[in-house]
């Protein structure tokens, strides 16, 4: 609400004062015009910490031409208290458009910082719900000191989605992905997922309960899939710690 | 008269050109800096307070000082000038429990003053480097770290100097313009000449030497009583340099009364004029880079005040009727960019710190009628002060800053 205000007062004041510059017909209107059309498209473009500078040097660059103007041209008082204003109207657009821009920026930042926040937050990801990276790495973190203390097997699995059809390659993800939510034990393993792969961390279990889980998993993969040859690779292996388990799922 | 006219005019251009050119060269230090990487050693630092009836302020400032992170051996040494109040009293409390911390009663001599004590806290400690700070400042827990940094980055570097801010910026009308006038010094004095000349000037607090540069140039001059720009001078003159640190900040405490203002200030300008006086006398003040320190004196102390006067004076005789003579020049222009560049300079300090709100945009508009009128009655009331104290032969008494109570 309150920079619905700032942005409206800012946007009229910036109109006003554009106005005042295109129907007050000052010396040197068109310069002045041409550097406030120039200015806007420029103060765009530079880097947000250069644009005050920017607005600072034009404003004392304009003053100084009118001054050496009325210096070579004899101008008279009256003459020159047009300069003035002339200065005032280019000086107040360029600092009024300044404020604008510096405070749409400041919204802009606030918001991608927001969505890292919320990104952060989420504990999961799109269509399937899978865990997100983060949350299954702070999740696997608990899971993997209580395995520790009731001296648990932990294993962690690694499903790669081969690379077929460009086309397909999404909609095969988020089969996988569901089927493999479907898979393991809820509430109990994790699963999380990143493009093109499928990390599990199976708990409490042994070699002969992880291929039980995989052989349940392609049962379902080729009850949904026309295809003869399972389009995926799997890489299986126990973790000892969660250092074993940063370099399995490659995050280091 | 014509020709006088035109000589201030041209005057008037140059510090016009001369301070915008400050100005853009200041915001672009500004908006650029980064700090100066991490060195494999921390050197020694000898961290000076001279103190003297500070018992308003010491224990804030002893707080901060205890505060300091800083990764090699620093030591704080109180310098207590001979305190009639609690000053002592508090120092030897902290002192007792910090081995950091350590109270030095300096003896009793003369000429009284900084330097006098400052030489004093030289000769009993012992480090590579030192660093003062008045005895109202609070620096920032880094303040010390980033000095030292910058001043071993930096090829001839004697030191480093940092900046000062306003803690009773808020508190009237008066601290907000002298916390104003000091963002703008060191935005253009410190940043804007540091970025064209490579020039940076001690600021008397916040600011660090290099040991061995000052025993080689003979310590500070016990006379002068602007000593930290007496020693710019003569630092510059041997070929070193100060890089400005805004990063490193200490905060002190302003005036919040006319009369305690004028008198700190009186202090400052006739310091200067001792080192006008000093630079007019040695050839070796005019050379290489200490040309444009003596010569940014002359501006500063000299020509900005009697341009200022001359323009009020056009301006009264304007207004009572007087008919001025003609110049061929577009006086009202200059007046008006006069306006435009101190008004843009203000701003632009304020930008760069980050502290624009609508109070101070207000001031930064009216500062040119009002607080910048002051420094003709200082100058005038400073050169009296000076002249009479040379026909007389008397050293001019070092006079202390009133303190205040209430801030945090």
């Amino acid at each position: 609400m309150k920079n619905n205000l700032l942005f409206g007062s800012l946007i009229l004041a910036i109109l006003t004062t554009g106005w005042a510059m295109l129907y007050w017909n000052a010396p040197f209107q068109s310069v002045s015009l041409v550097i406030c059309a120039v200015s806007t498209i420029i103060m765009v473009i530079i880097h947000e910490r250069f644009v005050f500078l920017y607005a600072v040097t034009a404003s004392l660059l304009f003053g100084g031409f009118l001054t050496v103007y009325a210096f070579t041209r004899q101008q008279n008082s009256d003459v020159q208290l047009l300069y003035m204003y002339e200065h005032l109207l280019l000086t107040g657009f360029l600092l009024l458009y300044w404020i604008l821009m510096n405070s749409v920026k400041k919204v802009s930042y606030e918001n991608s910082e927001l969505k890292q926040q919320v990104q952060l937050l989420q504990k999961y990801n799109g269509t399937t719900k899978l865990l997100t990276q983060r949350e299954f790495f702070d999740q696997a973190q608990w899971l993997m000191n209580s395995s520790a203390r009731n001296q648990e097997e932990v294993w962690f699995v690694e499903i790669l989605l081969l690379d077929r059809n460009k086309r397909l390659k999404l909609n095969m993800q988020e089969t996988f992905e569901k089927l493999a939510l479907q898979t393991i034990r809820q509430k109990f393993d994790l699963i999380t997922s990143n493009s093109g792969t499928i990390h599990l961390l199976l708990k409490n279990t042994e070699a002969a309960g992880v291929q039980k889980v995989l052989e349940r998993f392609s049962e379902r993969v080729r009850a949904e899939l026309n295809l003869v040859e399972l389009p995926y690779t799997i890489r299986k292996e126990r973790v000892v710690d969660e250092d074993h388990l940063v370099s399995l799922s490659g995050k280091n | 008269m014509t020709s006088l006219i035109m000589i201030i005019m041209v005057f008037f251009w140059l510090l016009l050109i001369f301070y915008s050119a400050l100005t853009i060269s200041g915001v672009w230090y500004r908006i650029t800096f980064k700090d100066a990487p991490k060195p494999g050693s921390y050197p020694s630092v000898a961290l000076l307070i001279p103190a003297h009836n500070e018992g308003i302020v010491i224990e804030d400032t002893l707080r901060a000082m205890g505060r300091l992170d800083y990764k090699g051996k620093l030591d704080v040494y109180l310098l207590d000038d001979n305190s009639k109040d609690e000053t002592a009293a508090i120092a030897q409390e902290f002192a007792e429990v910090f081995s950091r911390i350590h109270y030095i009663p300096v003896p009793p001599g003369s000429p009284s003053g900084k330097s006098r004590v400052l030489n004093y806290g030289l000769s009993i400690s012992e480090s590579d480097y030192f660093i003062v700070f008045d005895a109202d400042n609070e620096p920032e827990p880094d303040a010390v770290d980033k000095l030292v940094r910058a001043a071993l980055a930096e090829k001839d570097a004697a030191g480093a100097v940092g900046y000062v801010k306003t803690k009773n910026a808020h508190t009237n009308t008066l601290t907000r313009m002298i916390a104003l006038e000091f963002q703008v010094f060191q935005l253009l004095m410190q940043c804007g000449r540091w970025k064209v000349f490579k020039l940076g000037s001690l600021a008397g607090t916040n600011m660090l030497l290099k040991r061995s540069v000052l025993e080689q140039l003979g310590g500070y001059d016990v006379f002068a009583l602007a000593e930290d720009a007496e020693l710019t001078v003569r630092l510059t003159a041997e070929g070193y340099t100060l890089p400005v640190v805004p990063s490193s900040r200490t905060w002190e405490q302003e005036p919040e009364r006319v009369k305690t203002f004028i008198k700190q200030r009186t202090r400052w300008l006739t310091g200067n004029i001792y080192l006008l006086e000093k630079s007019l006398m040695d050839l070796s003040h005019w050379k290489g880079k200490t040309f444009f320190l003596s010569l940014q004196h002359v501006l500063t102390y000299l020509v900005f005040v009697l341009v200022l006067l001359f323009s009020d004076v056009f301006f009264i005789m304007s207004l009572a009727g007087f008919e001025l003579p003609n110049m061929d020049a577009p006086l009202l222009m200059l007046w008006f960019m006069s306006y435009i560049v101190y008004t843009s300079q203000l701003l632009s300090a304020l930008v760069v710190d980050r502290n624009v709100s609508l109070k101070n945009v207000f001031f930064v508009f009216i500062m040119y009628f009002t607080y910048a009128q002051l420094f003709i009655i200082l100058l005038i009331r400073s050169f009296t002060v000076y002249i009479w104290s040379r026909i007389r032969g008397k050293t001019i008494a070092w006079d202390k800053t009133k303190r205040f109570k209430g801030i945090g």
